[in-house]
């Protein structure tokens, strides 16, 4: 079913672009909008048209900033021997949140996966390697997801770091705080098993 | 352990079914197309989320609906089992065992342990190469769970490569970085499928001697049969490192076919009846005890790994086994822990009086049989 006003119909057909909306929440979206203050749909307007034209980037770590280099780049807290290395911003994000870590980034912007045409080219591999030149690194610590495609990438990186004289680290798989043990499924819970480590 | 609650929503032909069940042997009647043997089928999808004779979820849900629904309830020792599995097709099955849910698959496998024998089943001798392949990953999953997630693996990673392989096709030589893009998928295929290659080559060399034991009894004969893992690639030493070596060697042909030319995805299983290959020189009576043996083996393997009782689906065996083989399983049958069998006619079945419970199946709804005094 087609809404009787255009400019609706168009609005619509773009919030069902989104990820994660379907044509019934675009729906929704759309009325909500028509009902605001035109003030606050400025604004929300605004935000979004502000955040896209002034977040980029960052051109040594691929981090989303409004500044090049980004703060963590820039910050002379942040140990600059270490480098962890995240798929997406995202991981960079809940990274941060934790706080354990204050070593520097770099985001590949994914991970390999043929299928869909995603090889090292397609990642910020080659300026990951670029960084190494310096002598300051000394550690890379790689964070890309538990799954085949961060397995591959991992390995990959790896292969790339190990022969230029850098420490090559992998984050430790195990089992999630608060839990019980009988809970956990297999994998996990072997794996926990093998990486144990000295007390 | 034991089913003695099945619920089936939209499952095939049983729109809207629920079913009590004795712990022991059950007997299910029905004429041909009646649902019977859609009963076996849901409670062996029970157990590992798949049917024994389709892999296309498609097909399990009844022809006017979008979905279909399989709760069951039963005992593993003490423990009261319930599980709930909803399906529709072409999404995310959800699946929950005693209110909690599972999100993968591997862990379903934890709980009810089946093993079926029904007509379909010749197939494991005389059909191709992915029949068999599929049965022992299944078999394999109910002893080791976790090898769910090894298979899973060890697929995404084949799809992979191979995407990556057919990338290089136009490539007349690849670059460091091609080759090491391919040498980091060779070895993570290889790491997968030294882990399925070593279970499967147990599993068969364990099962081997008990299926020839079976096969000697219900025969009553000197045939001699022989199951033999047949791997890919066929190496004296199955490491990573020499699978490796193997796919460098086809690496022109591998990039050519964008394929991945070995590994367990090409793996098959060889039965022999007297050093004679079944699939081309056994008959059919034959070729039944050979699977009827395999699958007995696989019970007896199940239960000493277990130490608890599998249950056990048997399809037709009436009208489908001679009076010999027959009267073998029946004889067996009273140590089996709890037994599903189903028949199109009562008047085929001799001994009713072992049958603890008795349920007919008339256009997808069951019920139960009176005793008869």
């Amino acid at each position: 079913m087609f809404s009787s006003s255009q400019s609706l119909e168009r609005l619509i057909r773009e919030f069902s672009k989104l990820p994660g909306i379907g044509r019934k929440t675009a729906q929704r979206l759309a009325f909500w909008v028509l009902k605001r203050d035109p003030k606050e749909v400025r604004e929300l307007a605004d935000a979004i048209r502000e955040a896209r034209e002034k977040v980029r980037a960052c051109s040594i770590c691929f981090n989303i900033t409004e500044s090049d280099p980004c703060e963590i780049c820039r910050s002379e807290r942040r140990d600059r021997s270490a480098i962890c290395v995240v798929e997406e911003a995202n991981d960079l994000l809940a990274l941060e949140k934790t706080g354990e870590y204050k070593g520097l980034y770099h985001v590949l912007g994914g991970a390999l996966s043929p299928l869909d045409g995603i090889g090292p080219e397609q990642l910020h591999a080659r300026e990951l390697i670029e960084r190494l030149k310096s002598d300051e690194v000394k550690e890379i610590i790689i964070a890309t997801n538990p799954n085949v495609e961060g397995e591959a990438t991992a390995a990959f990186l790896a292969k790339l770091i190990k022969p230029i004289g850098v420490k090559v680290t992998r984050i430790a798989r195990g089992l999630p705080q608060g839990s019980d043990l009988e809970y956990a499924d297999n994998t996990t819970l072997g794996q926990a098993i093998s990486n144990r480590r000295d007390y | 352990m034991f089913i003695q609650n099945l619920k089936l929503t939209e499952f095939r032909n049983l729109k809207n079914a629920e079913i009590e069940f004795s712990p022991e042997i059950n007997l299910i009647v029905g004429s041909n197309g009646s649902g019977k043997t859609n009963i076996l089928e849901a409670l062996f999808y029970t157990g590992s989320g798949r049917s024994f004779r389709t892999h296309l979820d498609e097909n399990l849900a009844n022809t006017d609906s979008e979905y279909f629904r399989i709760e069951a309830s039963g005992k593993m020792g003490e423990h009261e089992v319930h599980v709930e599995i909803g399906v529709e097709p072409g999404k995310r099955k959800i699946i929950k065992v005693n209110s909690s849910p599972i999100h993968k698959l591997g862990e379903l496998f934890e709980y009810f342990r089946l093993v079926e024998f029904s007509p379909y089943d010749l197939e494991i001798v005389i059909g191709s190469p992915s029949v068999r392949r599929r049965y022992i990953s299944i078999t394999i999953a109910q002893l080791d769970p976790p090898h769910v997630a090894v298979l899973s693996d060890y697929h995404k990673t084949l799809s992979q490569r191979n995407a990556l392989l057919k990338s290089f096709e136009e490539t007349p030589r690849l670059s460091s970085s091609q080759e090491t893009s391919l040498a980091v998928w060779d070895e993570k295929l290889a790491v997968h499928a030294v882990q399925i290659h070593e279970s499967r080559k147990s599993y068969i060399h364990k099962i081997a001697d008990i299926a020839a034991d079976f096969y000697r009894r219900i025969s009553g004969s000197e045939e001699y049969l022989k199951i033999e893992y047949n791997p890919s690639p066929n190496l004296e030493h199955f490491t990573a490192e020499n699978f490796c070596e193997k796919l460098a060697s086809r690496r022109q042909r591998e990039i050519a076919m964008g394929q991945t030319m070995y590994g367990p995805h090409r793996d098959d299983i060889k039965f022999y009846i007297d050093n004679l290959e079944a699939k081309s020189a056994a008959s059919q009576g034959q070729i039944k005890t050979a699977v009827l043996s395999l699958k007995l083996a696989q019970y007896e393997y199940l239960k000493q790994k277990l130490e608890r009782l599998p249950i056990i689906l048997l399809d037709e065996i009436f009208s489908d086994l001679d009076k010999n083989r027959l009267d073998f399983v029946m004889n067996l049958l009273p140590g089996l822990g709890q037994s599903f069998i189903t028949t199109s006619k009562l008047s085929e079945v001799n001994n009713l009086e072992i049958f603890k419970s008795k349920f007919e199946v008339e256009r997808g709804i069951p019920r139960r049989l009176k005793e008869q005094s």
